[in-house]
This record gives structure tokens, sequence and C-alpha cells, in this order.
């Protein structure tokens, strides 16, 4: 659906994309991750054809968005930062006219409008001018924009930025249910959102990609194999003496009791390997009960720190 | 293109903006009507109306800029010229749309003040060969500066200061051939002139690629072509300045049709003024895509 080649982009000295690749199949939903100047909105205006590119590639739908950039953008929905409204235009006249610039009739126009409306719940508000809209509101009408036309490929830059919470599970819900029909790529500050909403992640720091992936993928290839959590049952001082005298074991700690003679640890391994089945020989040959024994999991969070050596916020 | 010119034209009359200019532009022709050709029993109505300097100052200066100077300014602060760039339209289209819009305004504006040529026509005898070809210019004439305010307008993120650029370079156009008048004329003054210019265009080209090759090419191929006028048309130096700058004073050519001449020149020269202005107000929103 999307294929995005060695994008560069120079602001004047400034080189905000420094060879950006990536694709995005059909039905995907498509997490563009990143801190601020980071390349996200760039990468999404690239694409849409707000900005051009100094140089690289852009395929929509096989169409090459550099060269025929009018036929590309048929096939997209975009959703700026600040969504494109024109506040003295009711919701219904507002998404006709969208409809009539993505080169549909009056009539077709009018239908769409009255379609995306529903998808969107805007059909109470169709008549109330844009400017008296809450926050919320104003940006499902932007969503609803860049739905007219039913576009195979949605772009949405930052949907959920300054809605409130529950205005963000309303928005969150319907981006999610959005996936299948169309292709959607969003860009979001909020890690969480961006875990809940998308089935792939491409992350980007300082104009370039870092990963792309799976989300559980991606968590799972960041663990590593030297944090490991225990949970077994037994006496307290016997088990501490085992991982004492454990050589694969570089330190551990108690983390709690969590049942009555059940306790969990972090264990830290002194080597590379996967020491998961050896752990548990040890405690299998004194007749220990071994509950779990897992490598520790990271967070996206965790995973954009590692990979970026920054801190996002959560 | 037509949604672009639907929505423009339904904008104008959404907000204050159409009926501000409605109201100005009949206000004051319905003044300068009143003394010039009801007071003074003068019939000519684009002689006396039409050409008067300060009618003119007022429509050029204040009207005409009220009707452009939101046109891309407005878009720009607010980002909604990002639903328009991202659309399947091209930014050729857009500003046609946009441009196409202000000019029905202008129009509609032009078509209430028919009424005032009517009325001497009722009550006694209106020159209309002159008429006609007053309203003809002062559509061309509005056109030109109308192209002229949408390239401003696109130049810029703030409608006011599109607006006084606007209404300055309204009033200049206005008084361009009385500032030429002043000019000294001569071999030097010409030489400096193009001098001027040419360097101008050296500096504009520098400043848009930072290619420094480029603007000393432009410099030289300038100077060439210039030494090689002189030497071909020296005499024609001997007042280039002048005649250069009253050829393309569009004030000028609409004081032609003012004077009851349909001069084809002069609405070639027109459109293609105005045509010219809406191609750069196309470039600088390409542009920005660039930056």
């Amino acid at each position: 659906m999307l294929l995005v080649e060695n994008l560069v982009k120079n602001y004047g000295s400034h080189e905000a994309l420094k060879g950006i690749s990536f694709h995005v199949e059909e039905g995907q939903i498509v997490g563009l991750l990143g801190q601020n100047g980071a390349g996200k909105s760039t990468t999404m205006n690239i694409i849409t054809g707000y900005l051009s590119a100094t140089s690289g590639q852009v395929w929509i739908h096989g169409i090459n968005s550099l060269e025929k950039p009018k036929e590309a953008k048929r096939y997209l929905g975009y959703l700026p930062e600040q969504p494109p409204l024109y506040e003295n235009m009711t919701v219904r006249e507002y998404l006709q006219f969208a409809g009539e610039l993505k080169g549909l009739k009056k009539r077709e126009a009018r239908q769409e409008a009255e379609t995306v409306m529903g998808q969107t719940n805007l059909s109470e508000r169709e008549n109330v001018l844009i400017k008296q809209l809450s926050k919320g509101f104003k940006q499902r009408v932007g969503l609803a924009q860049a739905l007219v036309g039913k576009p195979p490929l949605l772009i949405l830059d930052e949907p959920m930025v300054g809605l409130d919470p529950n205005q963000i599970i309303e928005m969150r819900e319907q981006i999610r249910s959005l996936g299948g029909t169309h292709t959607v790529i969003l860009s979001s500050h909020i890690l969480s959102e961006i875990e809940s909403v998308c089935d792939h992640i491409i992350i980007l720091d300082d104009g370039k990609v870092k990963a792309e992936d799976e989300t559980k993928q991606l968590s799972e290839e960041n663990s590593n194999h030297k944090r490991l959590r225990l949970v077994v049952k037994g006496d307290k001082k016997e088990i501490h003496k085992i991982l004492r005298e454990t050589d694969f074991i570089k330190e551990f700690s108690l983390i709690g009791e969590v049942e009555t003679d059940v306790y969990e640890f972090q264990v830290i391994s002194a080597r590379e390997e996967d020491i998961r089945d050896a752990l548990f020989m040890q405690f299998a040959k004194r007749q220990m009960i071994v509950y779990s024994v897992n490598v520790e999991q990271l967070s996206l969070e965790e995973v954009f720190i590692k990979l970026t050596g920054k801190e996002e916020s959560k | 293109m037509i949604a672009i010119y639907k929505r423009e034209l339904k904008a104008y009359f959404t907000s204050m903006q159409a009926y501000v200019f409605l109201a100005l532009f009949v206000c004051i022709t319905g003044i300068f009507f009143s003394i010039t050709n009801i007071l003074y029993g003068y019939s000519d109505f684009a002689g006396y109306v039409l050409s008067n300097s300060f009618y003119m100052l007022f429509l050029y200066g204040i009207v005409i800029p009220i009707l452009t100077m939101r046109l891309f300014a407005e878009e720009k602060k607010h980002k909604t010229d990002q639903l328009l760039l991202t659309a399947p339209v091209s930014v050729w289209e857009i500003v046609l749309g946009k441009y196409l819009a202000c000019l029905t305004v202008f129009m509609a504006g032009l078509a209430v003040i028919t009424v005032f040529p009517v009325v001497i026509a009722c009550n006694g005898t209106l020159p209309i060969a002159n008429t006609v070809s007053g309203y003809v210019g002062m559509f061309l004439y509005s056109a030109c500066m109308m192209a002229i305010g949408t390239m401003i307008s696109s130049l810029t993120e703030e409608p006011v200061v599109a607006g006084i650029i606007s209404a300055v370079t309204g009033i200049l156009v206005l008084f361009f051939s009385s500032l030429v008048s002043l000019l000294p004329d001569g071999t030097v003054p010409t030489f400096i002139f193009f001098g001027i210019i040419i360097i101008g265009i050296a500096l504009l080209f520098y400043f848009d690629t930072r290619k420094l090759w480029i603007s000393a090419v432009t410099l030289l191929v300038g100077a060439a072509i210039t030494v090689g006028c002189y030497f071909w048309k020296t005499d024609w130096f001997a007042y280039g300045l002048t005649t250069c700058l009253n050829w393309i004073s569009i004030e000028k050519r609409y004081e032609e049709f003012l004077n009851g001449m349909l001069n084809l020149s002069s609405i070639v020269y027109l459109l293609t003024v105005a045509g010219l202005c809406l191609f750069l107000a196309t470039q600088a929103v390409e542009r920005r895509r660039w930056r």
C-alpha cells in the first residue's frame, strides 16, 4: 500500500530526514513513534504531498507520488496535527466541500458526508458551525474529513493530542475500527496509545528509522535474556542458598512473597545464553517447585528508551 | 477547482468581507457620481468618475485589498492550506479557484454601479462608447490589481500585512507614471536602471538557490545583453528608462480605455500581467513545499 524509499529532507543546512525507508502493508495500523523533531510530521507531510522531499521516493498504491501527485493523493486521507477546519462552515458543509475537493460529484459528496458523519458520530451536530464545537468534536470532524471518499490509506498525525481521557478512548476505538478496511499510519507521543492501537511500529530517531516491527515482536526482540523473573515455592533461606551457589547467576533480589512460601525473585544471569532450563534444574534437583521462570519483557517505553537513549512522555 | 471557487465565494458572503467591499465600492462610486455627474452635470461617467484619481485611490488603495488580503494568508495562518494542498487538485487550480471567486465578487460590485450610467442615460446623453470601454478597462485593471493582491497574499501569513502591502502596491501602481516622470532620462540613468534590475535578479537567484555561479552567470549574461543593446540601438538608450517604464505601466493602459480606446495590445498586456501574477502566486505556494 505504501512504500517509502530513502527519503531525505533538508531544511536549509538541517537534515530533518536522513534516508528513511519503510513499507506498509494493506490493512495494517502502523504507529510512527519518535520524539519531537524525530521526523514524524515531516515524513507524513511528504507522504501526503504537503511537503516535497529533497530526495527519495514515495509510492502510494503503486503510484509514484512525486511524479503523479494528483493521482496518488486520491488514495489518501490526511488528518494533520491541527485539523484543517474552516470554522465558519457547518460540519455538513465542510465535509461536503472535502468530498467535492476530492473529486466527488455534488450528490456523491452529500451522501459521503452523511456516511462519515455516521461513522464518526457527528450526525447530531451536522448543522453546527465548526467554531462552536469542542476540541474533541473538531478532532472528529478532522477525522471525518480524512475518511471522506473512502481513501484506502489514512495518515493521522497525533490524532489524540489535546483530547481528554474519554475522548482519547473514543478516538482510539474509532481508529481501531478503521483497521482492516483502511491502512492507517498514525503518529503519537503517547506510547501506551500506540501500543494499544497499532499492530506495527516504526521508531524514528533523529531523522532515521531506528526500529521497525510488530508491536509485540519489538518488545520481545529488544528484551534480553539476562533479566529473569523467578517464582519458586520453598524455604526462603534455602532458595537464597541455591541462588547464591549457582555459578551462572550474577545477582538476584527478592521482590516479595506472592503467596505463603511462594517467593518472586529478579535474577540477573552471568551468561549471554538463555539460562531458564538450567535454573529450573537447579531447583528440581532439590525437589523444589518452580512456579514460573520468565524473561523480563520490556515495555514499549523501555524499548523506546533503549533504542533512542531518550525518554518519551508516557 | 469548482469546489474551491464555490467555497471561496460562499466564504466572502458568510463573512463581512463581501458586504464591506460592496458597501464601500457602491458608496464611494455614488459619492463621486453625485458630485461630478449630478452636482456639476457632467454626462461622461467613465471620464469623470472612473478616471478620478481620488476615486481610484480609494478603490485600489482600500477597497480591492479588502478582497484579496485573506485569500492565501488566512489559509496559511489557520493551516487550512493543508487540506487544499493534500487534496487531489493542482496548486494552479487552487489559485485560479480563489482568484475567480474574488473576481466574481468584484463583478457583482461592478454590476451594481452600472446603475449610475443608467441613471445618466435615462436623464441625459451618455457617451456609451466611452462608458463601455471605461468599464472594460476598469474590469481589466482591477483584474490585474486583484492578481497582484492574490500574489501578495500568497507570500505572507498575515492577512493584515497582505492588505497593507497590496494597498501600498495599488497606490504605487496608480502613480507609477507620475513617479516615472520624476526620473532623469539619458544613457547613464538607463544603464543604472538596467544594472539595478540585473543585480536584483542575480541576488534573487542567489537567495533562492544559494549557488553563486548561477548569480554570476545571470550578471554576466545581463551585462552582455545590456551592452549589446547599447551598441545595437544607441539612440534608444537616451530615452530608454522612461520609455521602458511607461510601457510597463498598467495605469497608462487603463487611461486608454477611459479615453474610449479599446486597444487589443492593452487588453492582451493587462491579461498577461494578471496571468503572470497568478503564475507567481502558484510558484509562491509551490515554493513553500520546498522550504
